[in-house]
């Protein structure tokens, strides 16, 4: 009897070295708290990111390690009050062992003695900031692309061309707008001709931003000439109810561009082969 | 980046409130258009200090959204006679004073977040934010 | 004078080089009428260039003055105007009106020559 009851004490031993192996390989911090958010256990994980030692954490104020401590203590309660959280990003930014920022998302729950009573909470900490860089430089990619697909074109002198193409929202009806007008006062061109053939819908934010970006155009100076209106943008425009006298709209781009000339009194005529 | 904090006594400090607050919005890396929009917004809202309070201030702050999304925080404020009418000084030409008509429905359009209080007697507070595009 | 008004043959350039208090505003558009009626000018141009805000009481003291300027018999044109100002301007629903505007001050005296061509044929085109 005393050989077995040894043997499950060791398989037990040998259970808590394994699981608690797991807990120590994890690359992620593991951390236990109580329910003034003081710590109770840590992972190496943990002591390694934060360079504090295991003695110096356990027994700590969860906030402390934090930039914004308040909140740090506020997703603790949060754990508490719902019982399990995830993927918290509460804005939370852990300071390193070199003093740097980290940003970071809690993953965290609540566990219970054997009476189901609520001991602590345990939580997972994870460091983003990869994924925030990763997901920075998609939005700087993405501006890039949204300069790329506005290009205002000089086609002719004191002639500017933008064409649109594609779906337009209201971040690339801003943007084509301010190109537009930095381009009218750079190439000094007395008219612009916004060409929205390749627009397939147009929304009526969009087509406000159209109509500012005439009225600007007028007050700098340049007339603004639309191309390429299909009968739904027509619609739009018309139910938006707003001043139109000042857009000269043309059905297709080289009767815009007639236009254009026409307008600073160029006229193109044939060689008669010579 | 730190708060600021100006008190608006002058004409000139419509000037110079517009100045600072542009050089936060560039600071900042806000576009040429926004700070423009801003520098204007914080122009109107000053003007009205000076002229309907003869004095207030103005209060600069970066905020950060939920999102982690920068913006820039302007608070205006007055002791003057207040708004009695917050609706009809609210709509377009609407004017009590030298050409202030556009003044406040005009700087509302220009800014992503808008909110007026007033108590007749004791002043106007405005506060706007933009965030970064 | 607040902004230096020149003259070059019969019309008046004005550029507006530092920002204006209200005040300083409507001095500006006193000084521009009084040297309008002194020199029997023909035309006016207003230059922005430098203005990085123009909020609603300085548009309104802009067109006030082209207006008043064209009451008068004469002809104005307000040049320069920053994009970013211009978008403002039309966002908080406000414009310079019917007054004529030019890119630049070249832009804005070929403006004002044709203006000389179609006499009394009103502003801008």
């Amino acid at each position: 009897m005393a050989k077995k009851r040894k043997s499950t004490e060791e398989e037990l031993r040998e259970l808590h070295r394994y699981t608690r192996s797991l807990i120590e390989a994890s690359p992620d911090m593991m951390v236990t708290f109580d329910r003034d958010s003081l710590i109770m256990d840590v992972n190496q994980e943990t002591v390694d990111m934060t360079g504090v030692s295991r003695e110096k954490l356990i027994g700590s104020p969860f906030k402390q390690y934090f930039t914004d401590p308040e909140t740090a203590h506020q997703a603790a309660m949060l754990v508490f009050e719902q019982e399990k959280v995830k993927d918290l990003e509460l804005e939370l930014e852990l300071i390193d062992h070199k003093g740097d920022h980290i940003p970071v998302a809690l993953n965290a729950s609540v566990y219970r003695d054997a009476a189901g009573k609520v001991v602590g909470a345990f939580a997972i900490i994870r460091d983003i900031s990869k994924r925030k860089k990763a997901i920075e430089e998609v939005q700087r990619q993405q501006g890039e692309i949204l300069e790329l697909s506005t290009p205002a074109l000089r086609v002719w002198e004191g002639v500017v061309l933008v064409p649109l193409i594609g779906t337009i929202d209201t971040r690339r009806a801003q943007q084509v707008m301010e190109n537009l007008l930095e381009r009218i006062v750079s190439t000094e061109s007395e008219v612009a001709i916004l060409d929205i053939a390749g627009v397939p819908t147009m929304d009526t934010k969009v087509a406000q931003h159209l109509v500012i970006t005439a009225q600007a155009a007028a007050m700098l100076g340049a007339k603004t000439i639309i191309t390429g209106v299909s009968p739904s943008s027509a619609q739009t425009m018309t139910k938006l109810g707003l001043d139109l006298s000042r857009l000269t709209c043309k059905g297709s781009l080289s009767a815009g561009i007639r236009e254009a000339l026409d307008m600073l009194s160029l006229k193109v005529v044939e060689s008669n082969g010579e | 980046m730190e708060a600021r904090k100006m008190a608006i006594l002058r004409e000139e400090d419509v000037i110079l409130a517009r100045q600072l607050v542009r050089k936060m919005a560039a600071d900042m890396t806000f576009n040429l258009v926004d700070q423009t929009r801003l520098a204007t917004a914080v122009s109107e809202l000053t003007r009205n200090a000076v002229e309907y309070a003869r004095s207030g201030d103005i209060r600069m702050e970066p905020v950060k959204n939920r999102l982690r999304r920068e913006g820039l925080k302007i608070v205006v404020s007055d002791n003057g006679p207040g708004i009695a009418d917050i609706e009809q000084a609210m709509t377009m030409g609407f004017t009590t004073s030298n050409g202030l008509g556009a003044g406040l429905p005009g700087t509302r359009q220009l800014v992503d977040e808008f909110d007026i209080r007033s108590t007749s007697g004791s002043g106007t507070t405005v506060t706007i934010v933009m965030w970064k595009r | 004078m607040i902004v230096p008004i020149l003259k070059i043959g019969k019309n008046l350039i004005i550029s507006i080089q530092i920002p204006l208090t209200d005040q300083q505003a409507r001095q500006f558009q006193r000084e521009v009428l009084e040297e309008v009626a002194r020199t029997e000018a023909f035309g006016i141009i207003i230059d922005i260039t430098a203005m990085d805000v123009v909020d609603s009481y300085m548009a309104r003291i802009l067109s006030e003055t082209a207006i008043d300027v064209q009451l008068m018999g004469a002809r104005a044109v307000i040049v320069g105007i920053r994009p970013e100002v211009a978008v403002t301007l039309v966002q908080m629903g406000r414009g310079l009106g019917d007054v004529a505007t030019a890119l630049n001050l070249e832009q804005g005296l070929a403006k004002l020559e044709k203006m000389d061509a179609r006499k009394g044929a009103g502003h801008g085109s």
